[in-house]
């Protein structure tokens, strides 16, 4: 009878095994779609955050209106120099050609203010435009966020205008070459460092002010965009976040980064809730030559 | 000796045929003189670039360019012949207005040389922006010459509207036709422009106080 108890208790052993492995493991598998569903849910959002700030960037540079600003701006310093020699020569060796030379001047200079004017103007339509373009493509892409499962939940990404900033590119100077036409006026560029050396390009975010003087006054300001290699213009691409720099509402922007929030819970055994934060950044299309 | 009819034919008739061909050679110069009474040609090739600042609300839009060079007007060297122009600058301009310029070169015209100014637009007749920015450019190169001891001889302009589009805008830039005159005392300009199209057809002179 002994042994027929002992016969009796060992059978079943391999049931209750096989039910505590199966329910360990379906624990396990619980849990690894949790951590899974963040790790595919965080991968998403970075993309999404790469989609929007590449969105913006796109509108930054459309149809090259940040280089051909630049380009122009390059191109007006000549005009502005240009015409105060001769009008300084007129009024030294044929005042009688005075009253043409200095209305031909006055035109440069005011030219000047007109193109300062207007690159202002093109800063805010850049910028605004390419906010525009970003909260389009957020507003494209939240909606497909929100989720409940028992193990994860997830609610809707936000971003705020407080997340969106303006800015360049590390390392990128202006996209104007070195104009060297005025031996003069190369030569002060050239001492007042205004253009970079290993390039051959106007240093990025400068006020390239003429000599001291009538028209040291005037502004000339040069922003950062990549120059052309070789003809090759960059496109507009999704960077690493360390290279993006912020600039202040001076100059144009040419690159943007984002910023996306989302909330996100696991459904099952002790409430967690995170939020998942990712960064985004986008460069404008680089300048072509000046037509 | 007796000089015979002969004679004298045989020794006249070197001299005949010399005096003969210094006549043509200076009818030639004298022709050629007149046809281009010029040392240089200055040209003005504009040109309307309509992706210049091509974005909505922009008020610079459209700009045009200009592309000057010049040339000898008579070079035996083929090396600063109209084949062979130089390349002085470029500008660009919203309407009359300058808005930048590139010099490519130094303006290498020999001093006290006259030149002729030369305005082509590069899409055949050119548009009222193309006038606007072309009379701009004259005046600038007419007082670049001037400063550089160059008369201008004239100023082509192409058959047309052309013609007198740019002497209306060179008009609006303080050129005149008729200065006020009572005939009291003399008029003396800073500068006579004179205009003749191309093909010949119409002349006009403008002066600049």
């Amino acid at each position: 009878m002994v042994k027929a108890i002992f016969r009796k208790s060992e059978c079943g052993n391999i049931l209750v095994l096989v039910c505590v492995f199966a329910a360990v493991n379906a624990l396990a598998m619980i849990m690894s779609c949790s951590f899974g569903g963040l790790f595919f849910v965080h991968n998403r959002l970075q993309t999404s955050a790469d989609e929007i700030a590449l969105a913006g960037a796109r509108k930054l540079n459309e149809t090259d209106r940040l280089g051909q600003m630049n380009n122009m701006i390059g191109r007006c310093r000549q005009l502005v120099f240009s015409s105060r020699k001769t009008n300084d020569e007129a009024l030294e060796r044929y005042p009688q050609l005075r009253n043409l030379s200095q209305q031909l001047l006055a035109e440069a200079r005011q030219s000047a203010s007109d193109l300062e004017a207007e690159r202002v103007r093109l800063a805010s339509i850049a910028h605004d435009e390419a906010l525009i373009s970003m909260h389009n493509k957020f507003n494209e892409i939240k909606g497909s966020y929100p989720m409940s499962l028992p193990w994860l939940k997830v609610s809707e990404p936000v971003m705020r205008v407080s997340d969106i900033k303006f800015g360049k590119m590390n390392g990128a100077q202006s996209n104007v070459s070195e104009l060297k036409g005025l031996d003069e006026l190369a030569a002060h560029d050239a001492s007042s460092l205004y253009i970079h050396s290993a390039s051959h390009l106007y240093r990025e975010s400068i006020n390239a002010r003429l000599p001291a003087g009538s028209d040291g006054s005037l502004d000339f300001k040069i922003s950062s965009l990549p120059a052309p290699v070789e003809k090759t213009i960059s496109p507009a691409r999704v960077t690493l976040a360390k290279n993006f720099r912020q600039i202040n509402s001076d100059h144009l922007p040419s690159a943007v980064q984002i910023e996306l929030k989302l909330d996100v819970a696991t459904g099952l055994g002790t409430p967690a809730g995170n939020q998942l934060v990712v960064t985004g950044t986008g460069a404008a299309v680089g300048g072509a030559d000046q037509l | 000796m007796k000089l015979t009819k002969k004679m004298l034919l045989a020794a006249a008739l070197p001299a005949i045929i010399i005096l003969s061909a210094a006549g043509k050679q200076g009818s030639a110069i004298s022709a050629d003189h007149i046809d281009r009474p010029f040392d240089w040609t200055v040209r003005i090739e504009t040109q309307e670039l309509p992706t210049q600042f091509q974005y909505a609300g922009c008020r610079l839009f459209p700009v045009v360019k200009t592309h000057v060079t010049y040339f000898k007007t008579h070079d035996e060297s083929h090396t600063m012949d109209e084949n062979h122009p130089v390349k002085y600058e470029d500008m660009w301009f919203h309407g009359e207005k300058p808005l930048g310029l590139e010099r490519l070169h130094k303006f290498e015209v020999e001093r006290g040389d006259a030149v002729s100014i030369e305005v082509t637009h590069k899409e055949g007749t050119g548009t009222a922006s193309e006038y606007q920015a072309a009379s701009n450019a004259i005046l600038r190169l007419i007082l670049e010459s001037n400063l550089n001891a160059n008369s201008v001889a004239t100023v082509k302009l192409p058959e047309g509207s052309s013609f007198f589009e740019v002497v209306s805008c060179l008009e609006h830039q303080g050129a005149t036709s008729a200065p006020p005159h009572d005939g009291s005392h003399p008029l003396a300009s800073a500068i006579n422009i004179f205009l003749e199209s191309t093909p010949p057809g119409h002349t006009q002179t403008l002066y600049f106080f």
